[in-house]
């Protein structure tokens, strides 16, 4: 949310006699009335104000990213347990009791709020804060974990020096031993959810008879990548080669470093966009390996080096 | 060329008989510029060009000021010169220009006006941002909101700024009238139709023209090459190119960017005389960049087409928009804008 609107409300809030706040809320009808009954009247109104920012926020931020979520860049987490270790089947519940519980007991004034999603996932809320410093409503990380899988997605708003905290968490609440940022980031959660999901996969297998499977396969793995793509909004490439050129000129020739760039395409039909490239005669037939393998090798980000 | 979204300039007054002579286009001003162009090489823009230097006159430069320049996008406009202008009078020019402002603003809004009236105009001259002694002090213009919560310890909010300059265009402009200010190059941040408000506003008082400024992708490439050959000591952000491939059913943007330092490396083996860049290094330069992209991707960007270019020294979009961050070159940018902008005003 907006940090001027949160402010706005809060301080609106802080202007309204205690009585009457409940009263003025359901005026203002932007909560549903199953939360306003989750707010807890009898504490200061400091904090009071506080909670009912947060819920307008997890409302709005929900909102904000099923309607236009393109403004963050989340990246995933894949986590791993020990070798012959069952798959754990603990509860949601126990989860993020300890979640919030080991990032309280390292941080002290860490604020952490749930909101369970329809999709058995969990959304997480994370305002830092340190011993001495009050959690920063304004600079939040947002979460999101779904049950019996071993990935988590973040999405970081500009703190980035708690990372190491936010991963001892997630293990030791979720039972892992071993977590990894996976090379793949995108401004859209659900395209990602896409790929690590292999839903794509499960599609074409599960909802096809076995008789059409074959002719059919192909166009539905293609029909369901391309809706995929349609949000998969970037791809990365780090180039860490030799400076080489066509030209006869010696540029850079005696130059050992390599030559450093990023490069970043994107598009909102990323795969039809690159596709489209060689019969437009913009690149060369066939296109590059590199621009095709998203979907297959669930990576979006590439670091390329002198073989 | 887009112009700016304003009415037709219509005057009220008669057109002085001096000014109709000089827009019928056999004007000392016209004629002097078509040799200009005879002169250069390439048509449009010169084949080679002096590397951005700092100005002798930059030590006049107020530090807040020039900062106050700096990290924000301008767009970019293109100013005939104006009639009767006149740096004395620049108090009187903020009151008017404030009245006209209140009584535009008073046609569209019937209520909440006092709360709406709350702002000044400011004009001010920024000195030193000039080439040469020859060149007219260039000026701000402010609009400042105070706000209304409390009267006394108001807060004061610059809603809307624009500037106006002329760096090293004066040799160029140098048979214009006496009665005339040349300032081609005009920047503005702030709502847009403020800006078409104050462009009436001058268009009316000074019997200018305001034009949208766009930078072609053969100029961005020549920006790209001057910004990289400046000598920084240390860089703020990577040499960026972006490029935007026209392929359907949707457009993809390809940015490429570069470590500033290979960037230069790639750049001082590509430039010979020290002095001065020609449009060949220009080329080179592109085309390096464009053959080490091919050898990893097989695309040809050279069929893509540039849009915008980034740098530590500044950042230029094709649509007309410009954000400067380096306040040691601030001259050398200025000048180039200038040169575009006095090509367009033709």
């Amino acid at each position: 949310m907006d940090e001027i609107v949160a402010e706005f409300i809060r301080r609106t809030l802080l202007k309204i006699p205690a009585v009457d706040i409940l009263k003025i809320l359901k005026i203002w009808n932007f909560l549903p009335e199953s939360q306003l009954e989750t707010i807890k009247l009898h504490q200061c109104k400091e904090s009071l104000s506080q909670d009912v920012v947060e819920l307008c926020q997890v409302i709005i931020i929900n909102w904000y990213h099923q309607t236009c979520p393109n403004r963050k860049i989340w990246t995933v987490y894949e986590m791993t347990k020990f070798p012959g270790e069952e798959v754990d089947l603990s509860d949601m519940e126990e989860f993020k009791d300890s979640f919030k519980k080991i990032l309280q007991r390292n941080l002290r004034n860490v604020h952490v709020s749930f909101r369970d999603s329809e999709d058995n996932a969990v959304w997480i809320r994370i305002a830092w804060g340190t011993p001495h410093m009050k959690p920063n409503q304004y600079k939040t990380t947002y979460v999101v974990y779904h049950s019996q899988t071993p990935f988590v997605f973040i999405c970081h708003c500009r703190i980035k020096r708690y990372i190491p905290e936010l991963c001892q968490a997630l293990m030791t609440a979720g039972s892992y031993h071993k977590i990894r940022q996976m090379e793949l980031r995108s401004l859209y959660l659900d395209s990602l959810k896409a790929i690590v999901f292999k839903q794509y996969n499960q599609v074409s297998h599960s909802l096809i008879p076995p008789s059409q499977k074959l002719s059919t396969q192909v166009y539905t793995i293609g029909r369901v990548i391309n809706c995929l793509f349609k949000m998969c909004l970037l791809l990365f490439s780090q180039l860490e080669t030799k400076f080489k050129t066509n030209s006869k000129k010696g540029i850079l020739v005696e130059r050992e470093e390599p030559f450093r760039c990023l490069v970043k395409f994107s598009s909102p039909h990323l795969l039809e966009a690159l596709k489209s490239l060689a019969p437009a005669g913009i690149a060369d037939a066939p296109l590059s390996s590199l621009l095709t393998c998203i979907p297959h090798k669930a990576k979006n980000y590439f670091t390329i080096r002198e073989k | 060329m887009d112009s700016l979204d304003v009415p037709e300039f219509t005057p009220k007054h008669r057109v002085p008989p001096r000014l109709r002579d000089y827009f019928t286009g056999a004007s000392p001003f016209h004629r002097h510029l078509e040799s200009v162009r005879k002169q250069t090489s390439f048509g449009q823009t010169p084949f080679r060009r002096k590397i951005p230097e700092c100005s002798p006159l930059q030590e006049n430069f107020d530090p807040q000021r020039i900062a106050f320049l700096l990290h924000k996008q301008w767009t970019l406009y293109t100013l005939t010169p104006m009639y009767k202008f006149s740096y004395t009078n620049l108090k009187e020019y903020s009151s008017l220009l404030k009245s006209f402002i209140a009584a535009e603003k008073q046609k569209g809004l019937a209520v909440e006006m006092e709360e709406d009236f709350n702002f000044k105009v400011i004009f001010s001259t920024l000195s030193g941002v000039k080439g040469t002694q020859r060149d007219p002090a260039a000026f701000l213009v402010q609009i400042i909101s105070k706000s209304q919560l409390s009267s006394k310890n108001a807060e004061e909010k610059v809603v809307w700024t624009g500037w106006f300059c002329c760096v090293y265009g004066d040799s160029l402009l140098e048979n214009v009238p006496d009665d005339f200010t040349c300032l081609p190059l005009f920047l503005a941040n702030g709502a847009e139709s403020n800006t078409a408000l104050i462009g009436t506003w001058f268009q009316q008082t000074f019997d200018c023209r305001f034009t949208r400024l766009t930078i072609s992708a053969f100029n961005l490439s020549w920006m790209a090459a001057m910004w990289t050959a400046c000598n920084l000591e240390h860089y703020v952000a990577a040499t960026e190119l972006l490029w935007s491939v026209p392929c359907s059913p949707q457009s993809l943007d390809i940015s490429y960017a570069i470590h500033p330092e290979d960037a230069k490396a790639l750049w001082d083996s590509v430039h010979q005389a020290p002095e001065e860049i020609t449009q060949e290094e220009v080329d080179l330069f592109i085309d390096c960049l464009c053959s080490h992209f091919h050898r990893h991707f097989k695309i040809n960007l050279a069929a893509t087409r540039l849009v915008c270019v980034s740098t530590s020294v500044a950042s230029a979009h094709t649509d007309g928009k410009i954000k400067i961050l380096c306040s040691k070159y601030l001259i050398g940018v200025l000048a180039f804008l200038t040169e575009l902008a006095i090509f367009q005003i033709e």
